[in-house]
């Protein structure tokens, strides 16, 4: 998101927002996975790469 | 609807983000607190229609249209959702999206981090209901989930795995949002605004998100260990070998603190709704701030009283009947205070008072027979009865849905710019008081008659059957008071009545902006110098007038 710019207080401020981000529902999906894994090597496999990916994505600010 | 202009820059609003993926990424606290809230109403849904399935089941002796053990499943199923997946969301959902705007930050201090709560909250309800997927079904184990029913042995479905995961995954959810509430509360307050000029919303959910980092991770460890038992081999849990009864004190080491987090940031919303609505100041600020914290502390101190008839040592017993009754003094301080608060004020009975007055009386009743629960004789005779069923949606529905219902009603306005219909709004308010006395009242008696709870079926030669009749129509009437409220916000989003910034003259921040306000909260952080600087502001404002006329 662009950083928005309060024109019509009396000084234009610049205003800090977080970008938006898809990492933090791919890190859940990713914990979700992994531990469903007590049931099936295949969710926990899954999981791990969700995981592996989302924390990825989180680390370089996607 | 007249509004009173706060002396804090108003300024446009930024265009937000549209569409399905604005909403995948969001990581504004003010989207993440809806999409908590929806998810949370959604699940209360669920939940709300397993009770209904649970009391059409009650309302007569003999077998009506579910098999026993799909009425294990559907209570266990109704416990889990409204507890892990409604009551404790639902508020987290209000906190995030008013405490960054009532302590005059721009967000919450890790917004991805909360993001990932919301998204971890979903998917562990997902999982939860994806048992109903998989051979053998939901899990019929009650929602406390006690070893040896959830043994390998004695429930060998994937079920209670999944339950299990759900829980631990909700659980993590949870630590993450508190970890978050502290950092925000603490360090993102506005200039002037010390601690003991917060809003007492923010006390409460500063103190339950506390009580969440202590608590949680005892549940989330107890039900790891549960997995090992299941599927590891482990015997943590299996009697001879390990103790079914170290499950009970983990479980309840979370779950009484868990009543409190519930109730905590309800009694906060209380705290915000009675002085606007009495125009006049909460009466002993500090008196209710203190007995928040002193609930906080005092609740680690109660869990063994769930464990009476387990055989604890007499010592053990009498310390957590006496813990029991003192935890009282503080609950029975904040609500001398609110009455008091009433006492002389200028009344304004709108929807979201009423519920306020609704959730103080229907709590005083459920905080009384939680005290008879602490004397052990009494405990004794009551345990695992109705009576027991009757005081927990007492504190929980009466006192904690109540709660959240006048928080949304005294929130709506800001949320989405639109006021509601009073007039609906006093509808659902007198059905579902009309219908939750109905439904729960009459449980005190079928305890006190010998009735046991999570049976499917009973004699009807026990003389059981008229109060569950009664019982039965009563949720039948909360249904319909929560469809009367669906209807309500529905009718807004029609009607579009604009609500103005702050139409009720309320105290603190949130209403110093637009409603519902721009992505970035306030164009400057504003200065604060009371406890209510809305009030504040409002009253120089007159005087300011009153020397111009």
């Amino acid at each position: 998101m662009n950083d928005p710019i309060v024109e019509n207080a009396e000084e234009p401020i610049e205003i800090h927002l977080p970008e938006p981000s898809i990492a933090p529902l791919i890190v859940a999906a990713g914990m979700t996975f992994t531990l469903t894994g007590v049931l099936s090597p295949v969710l926990l496999f899954l999981g791990i790469l969700l995981l592996a990916t989302g924390i990825g994505m989180w680390a370089f600010g996607k | 609807m007249t509004t009173t202009a706060p002396p804090y820059p108003d300024v446009g609003h930024e265009a937000e983000p549209r569409g399905l993926i604005s909403w995948l990424t969001t990581v504004d606290h003010k989207r993440i607190g809806i999409m908590y809230l929806v998810t949370g109403i959604a699940f209360f849904a669920i939940g709300g229609i397993l009770a209904l399935l649970i009391r059409a089941e009650l309302a007569l002796p003999g077998q009506q249209f579910v098999s026993a053990q799909a009425y294990n499943r559907l209570f266990g199923m109704h416990g889990t959702t409204m507890i892990f997946l409604f009551a404790i969301p639902v508020l987290v959902g209000v906190g995030n999206y008013i405490i960054p705007l009532q302590i005059g930050a721009r967000d919450m201090a890790f917004p991805r981090l909360n993001a990932l709560s919301y998204w971890l909250l979903l998917f562990g309800g997902l999982v939860l209901y994806a048992s109903w997927f998989v051979p053998e079904g939901a899990p019929a184990i009650g929602w406390t989930g006690y070893p040896p029913l959830t043994n390998a042995e004695y429930s060998p479905y994937a079920g209670v795995d999944l339950w299990a995961i759900s829980i631990i995954i909700t659980g993590a959810s949870s630590t993450m949002g508190a970890v978050n509430f502290i950092t925000t509360i603490l360090n993102m307050r506005a200039p002037g605004m010390t601690l003991f000029k917060m809003p007492l919303f923010t006390w409460s959910v500063l103190i339950t998100a506390f009580m969440i980092l202590i608590a949680t991770p005892m549940l989330s460890g107890g039900l790891a260990m549960q997995l090992a038992d299941r599927n590891l081999g482990t015997s943590f849990f299996v009697a001879g070998e390990g103790d079914p009864v170290l499950w009970q004190h983990l479980f309840w080491f979370y779950s009484h603190p868990a009543v409190y987090i519930m109730i905590l940031p309800a009694m906060g919303v209380i705290s915000e709704v009675l002085p606007v609505f009495s125009r006049k100041p909460i009466f002993g600020y500090n008196a209710i701030t203190w007995s928040t914290i002193a609930i906080g502390v005092l609740g680690f101190a109660t869990w063994a009283h769930h464990m009476f008839t387990t055989g604890l040592p007499p010592l053990l017993e009498a310390f957590f009947i006496l813990s029991t009754m003192t935890i009282a003094v503080p609950t029975g301080v904040k609500i001398f205070n609110w009455i008091f608060t009433m006492i002389g004020g200028s009344l304004r009975f709108t929807t979201a008072m009423m519920f306020a007055i609704g959730f103080i009386s229907m709590f005083v009743i459920g905080g009384i027979s939680g005290v008879f629960q602490a004397i052990l004789p009494i405990d004794r005779q009551v345990h695992d009865t109705y009576w027991v069923v009757a005081h927990l949606h007492y504190v929980l529905f009466g006192g904690m849905v109540f709660g959240v219902f006048s928080g949304i009603h005294y929130w709506f306005p800001k949320v989405t710019g639109y006021m509601l219909s009073e007039k609906w709004g006093k509808l659902t308010f007198w059905t579902l008081f009309l219908g939750f006395n109905l439904t729960f009242f009459p449980m005190h008696i079928l305890g006190l008659l010998g009735m046991p709870r999570r049976y499917f079926d009973y004699p009807a030669s026990r003389g059981w059957t008229e109060y569950n009749i009664a019982s039965t129509i009563g949720a039948f009437l909360i249904a319909l008071g929560v469809m009367f409220f669906l209807f309500n916000v529905f009718l807004a989003f029609r009607r579009k009545e604009v609500a103005g910034d702050d139409p009720w003259e309320a105290n603190t921040l949130e209403w110093a902006t637009t409603s519902p306000p721009p992505v970035y909260n306030f164009a400057r952080i504003p200065e604060v110098t009371s406890d209510r600087p809305l009030w504040d502001a409002r009253q120089k404002l007159r005087e300011a007038q009153g020397h111009a006329d």
